[in-house]
């Protein structure tokens, strides 16, 4: 079971200001949360906090009923992964060498990977679409690869949640589409819990089961999408007028652009 | 990666034959030649006392201590490059030399006399100085609890600058002990000794032998210290406890043979281009190559001039410099 439950998250930078202050939601197990909000709402440190990177001053984060502050940092690896934006890395690794590293919490520290975990990585390559790229040097990748890489690494890594930190910001609407739609597919079959840092509020609309919606580092609203984005909370919320309508069965966000 | 592998199995085809012959040169050239014959004369036991004397008391000895010192030194490197994700890092970036100069300084200003285990004033400074040296650059770095590759470089840059203006002046104010303490800054295994073997040797290899536990650790490190942790790496205990392996190991080699430059920063580097930046590799690889290099470098500092010992880290220089530049001229990133 990986049931989550963020409880009442204070966290200060520098106090007295808090970068969160009483954040309080819940992620029933397989569900996909979108995390939304303007810049410096606290999205990404509220990932942190969730994630165990940062400490909360006030407030827990717990999985199945266990409080992750109290989780070394390799069981933390076994039940949560991490997606996070498309950064570079100038070493002559090859696409199979960083997604086979998803199995390094389970490996004891002398062990090499064993052929299970060479079988998982096949696996992790083969569902994310990118199997031809596995001898591929990691520095010739596209920005969209990279994402669908580390995309890769984070499902050979087995875990149940799957914290993505705007993962496909920069991206080409192909691999937005691609990406999103992989993660959204992987959450409603192997029952993945999905946190995911987004500011594309029409992506959120079409792949999130729920959405926290945060300003100033409180939660402005939380709910399912259609009841979280609308048109009054977005104008509060980000300052800017929007249009909301309906195309094909499904709804769209514009702002309403001042030429 | 494969075909890395398979150059990480053909480098023995050259790093064996290679350490044989840079033992043996090591062995045999010097100011008093030995011939081979005389080398295998030595364990029939039929050999001349002087022969023996030579080679047991000082060649052997000198040799082991040059190979130990150089694979601490060269698995520091490719440690401290891999955590520090910079081409440019060794050993010698966190402090290590300034302090060991440092102390070596104090102990040449005032003639002091201590010894411990074997070891003269000059090295115990040096190992002391050079400890504390990397305990307040550490210290220096840590700001709310965490340590940053960052600040880490920072602080090392600014206590080595001290050390060394506090070295400049301890020079004017004693100069007589001038040419003394330049000497020993360049590095020379001349008061190479059994009694450094048996303190100094045994700690370089189990530091360096450590070292191993975390090149995995290293690998995913390199994808940035959050990622690290999702994969189940603490970044911040690897760092602090890397640190302590490699300023054991190199506060070791300093204190045996003074400040050796470009072993750490040149070593890594040849080994990372020709098996690439996996650490389970170059870390053992960095330290056997760099205890070749420095065999053959500490035998031509011993042989190049008749009647006369160069130090070795001039020779290292001589040959690491144009090779480094070699590199650069590549056009390949030395970082990969």
């Amino acid at each position: 079971m990986s049931n989550m439950v963020i409880s009442d998250i204070n966290y200060s930078y520098e106090p007295p200001r808090y970068a969160l202050s009483g954040v309080s939601f819940e992620i029933p197990t397989g569900r996909f949360c979108g995390i939304i909000g303007p810049n410096g709402s606290g999205k990404s440190t509220l990932l942190g906090c969730i994630s165990g990177h940062l400490k909360p001053e006030r407030g827990s984060v717990s999985i199945g009923g266990e409080n992750v502050a109290s989780l070394s940092v390799r069981e933390i690896a076994r039940r949560m992964a991490l997606v996070q934006q498309h950064a570079s890395l100038e070493y002559d690794f090859t696409v199979g060498d960083i997604v086979l590293t998803g199995r390094n919490p389970y490996l004891k520290r002398w062990r090499s990977e064993a052929k299970d975990d060479y079988a998982m990585m096949n696996d992790a390559l083969q569902t994310a679409g990118i199997v031809h790229l596995k001898d591929r040097l990691i520095t010739t990748l596209s920005g969209g690869e990279w994402q669908m890489m580390i995309l890769a690494r984070a499902l050979c890594q087995q875990a149940d949640i799957m914290l993505l930190d705007e993962p496909v910001t920069g991206l080409d609407i192909s691999h937005q589409v691609s990406i999103m739609g992989t993660v959204r597919r992987l959450s409603a079959q192997r029952g993945i819990s999905v946190v995911c840092v987004l500011h594309d509020l029409n992506l959120a609309l079409s792949y999130c089961d729920q959405i926290v919606l945060l300003k100033s580092g409180k939660v402005f609203a939380k709910g399912a999408p259609q009841d979280v984005l609308t048109r009054e909370n977005i104008e509060s919320v980000y300052g800017t007028a929007v249009h909301k309508f309906e195309q094909d069965g499904k709804t769209f966000i514009l702002p309403i652009m001042d030429v | 990666m494969k075909q890395q592998q398979k150059k990480a199995e053909l480098i023995w085809v050259v790093m064996v034959p290679l350490g044989i012959a840079a033992a043996l040169s090591a062995f045999l050239f010097g100011s008093s030649g030995v011939s081979i014959g005389e080398l295998f004369a030595l364990f029939g036991g039929d050999a001349q006392p002087s022969t023996s004397i030579i080679f047991f008391s000082i060649r052997l000895p000198r040799a082991i201590l040059a190979l130990v010192s150089g694979g601490a030194l060269g698995i520091s490197g490719a440690c401290l490059q891999g955590m520090f994700k910079n081409p440019m890092a060794d050993s010698y970036v966190i402090g290590v030399s300034a302090g060991a100069a440092l102390g070596a300084t104090v102990a040449f200003a005032f003639s002091t006399t201590l010894a411990f285990l074997g070891f003269g004033a000059v090295s115990l400074f040096a190992f002391l100085g050079a400890l504390a040296s990397v305990m307040i650059v550490y210290r220096l770095a840590k700001v709310s609890g965490k340590v940053s590759t960052f600040s880490l470089l920072l602080a090392g840059v600014a206590v080595s600058t001290l050390c060394s203006a506090l070295v400049y002046c301890i020079m004017i104010l004693f100069r007589d002990k001038m040419e003394h303490i330049v000497m020993w800054t360049m590095g020379s295994f001349s008061s190479a000794s059994w009694n450094k073997v048996v303190v100094g040797v045994p700690a370089m290899l189990v530091a360096s032998f450590l070292c191993l536990f975390f090149a995995r650790d290293l690998n995913i490190m390199l994808q940035g210290d959050e990622a690290a942790r999702h994969l189940g790496v603490d970044a911040g205990k690897v760092r602090r406890n890397l640190l302590i392996l490699t300023t054991v190991a190199t506060a070791c080699a300093v204190s045996v043979s003074g400040i050796i430059g470009f072993v750490g920063l040149i070593v890594p580097h040849i080994m990372r281009l020709i098996l690439g930046p996996d650490h389970r590799r170059l870390l053992p690889y960095s330290f056997f190559g760099g205890g070749i290099f420095l065999l053959i470098a500490d035998t031509l500092a011993r042989v190049v001039m008749e009647n006369q010992e160069i130090p070795v880290g001039v020779i290292t220089a001589l040959i690491g410099v144009p090779f480094f530049l070699f590199l650069l001229r590549r056009g390949r990133s030395v970082t990969r």
